[in-house]
């Protein structure tokens, strides 16, 4: 049967309870059979959980970091650059567009103009009567000369 | 103020130097919590050069609000846990000729059960793992592991808990502690 104490056990086997759970927990341990197992087991882990430590040589792990610090740092001043690139090439079709547009609106404006002296002056009869006058005015001219 | 922070000072300052004592300093803990976690040299390597990394890039925003420790075991276990998920890792053996210049000092004398913890812990989930192996191995307090973590006090005891009951139960299913008890 499980017992309500068993989950203190961690804090009691860390030394996480305060001094009056502890000796209340020690009294209780030695009464209840399934918080002795428990804790039995549990000293157990702690003795075998333990892997060892890691040894390593201090300056040839800094140096490895340091290497990739530096790496790090430029392979992203690489990228800025490379996005610098990459949108400088976006942009080369800004200038072409904004030729066209202006060319465009040029042809707006004189296909504006030629409509409006259309709608005022009428420009095709204007065209037509400025011939035959300028015609008219040579003829006369050589024929007074 | 403490030593930690007067690396930081010195590194924020523009000084690298500042950050090659940190490392220097904490190289062995972020080593051990990282092979504790992945059970594999190579691997314990690469996490604890990728969280250092990330301390680096991070480390001017620190504010000093918590331990630099606190932050430290927070990334080094965050680093273990995207490692791990990135590689859909399987510990293949704690002998490992691809990582020479790192190597154990042995303490536990019986190399079959060394091997045996290390497969039955990477069962129990990472969360109650990395609980258990900042306990066992580092040997913090529950109020540094709560800090480190970012979990109450009372989780970080049912996580302590459990993991050791998952990790009991793997090793009793195992016959380790058959003749133990």
């Amino acid at each position: 049967m499980r017992c309500k104490e068993l989950v203190k056990l961690s804090r009691y086997l860390d030394n996480e309870l305060s001094l009056r759970d502890k000796e209340d927990m020690d009294i209780h341990i030695k009464t209840c059979p399934c918080c002795k197992l428990e804790a039995e087991r549990f000293w157990e882990l702690k003795k075998i959980i333990n892997f060892g430590k890691v040894r390593s040589d201090s300056d040839l792990f800094w140096n490895r970091l340091k290497l990739r610090i530096d790496n790090d740092l430029v392979a992203a001043a690489e990228n800025i650059f490379s996005g610098i690139n990459a949108w400088s090439k976006r942009l080369i079709p800004v200038p072409v567009v904004v030729a066209a547009t202006f060319v465009i609106i040029l042809n707006i404006g004189v296909t504006n103009k030629n409509l409006v002296d259309e709608y005022i002056f009428g420009t095709s009869f204007n065209k037509a009567s400025n011939l035959l006058l300028d015609n008219a005015n040579t003829e006369l001219g050589s024929l007074l000369y | 103020m403490d030593e930690d922070s007067g690396y930081i000072a010195r590194f924020k300052s523009g000084d690298l130097e500042g950050f090659e004592m940190l490392v220097k300093k904490y190289q062995g803990k972020a080593l051990n919590i990282a092979y504790s976690l992945t059970s594999n040299l190579s691997s314990a390597q690469d996490v604890a050069q990728e969280a250092f990394i990330k301390i680096y890039n991070n480390l001017h925003s620190f504010r000093f609000e918590s331990k630099f420790s606190s932050w430290f075991y927070r990334i080094v276990v965050n680093s273990a846990y995207d490692f791990l998920r990135k590689n859909k890792y399987q510990p293949i053996s704690m002998e490992d000729p691809a990582c020479p210049e790192l190597s154990l000092i042995e303490e536990n004398p019986d190399p079959l059960a060394k091997e045996l913890v290390g497969w039955a812990l990477s069962k129990v989930p990472f969360k109650y793992r990395s609980a258990l192996i900042l306990r066992e191995i580092e040997g913090l307090s529950y109020g540094d592991i709560s800090r480190s973590l970012g979990v109450g006090v009372g989780t970080v005891e049912s996580r302590i808990f459990r993991g050791r009951k998952i990790l009991k139960d793997i090793l009793l299913e195992k016959g380790v502690f058959k003749d133990a008890l």
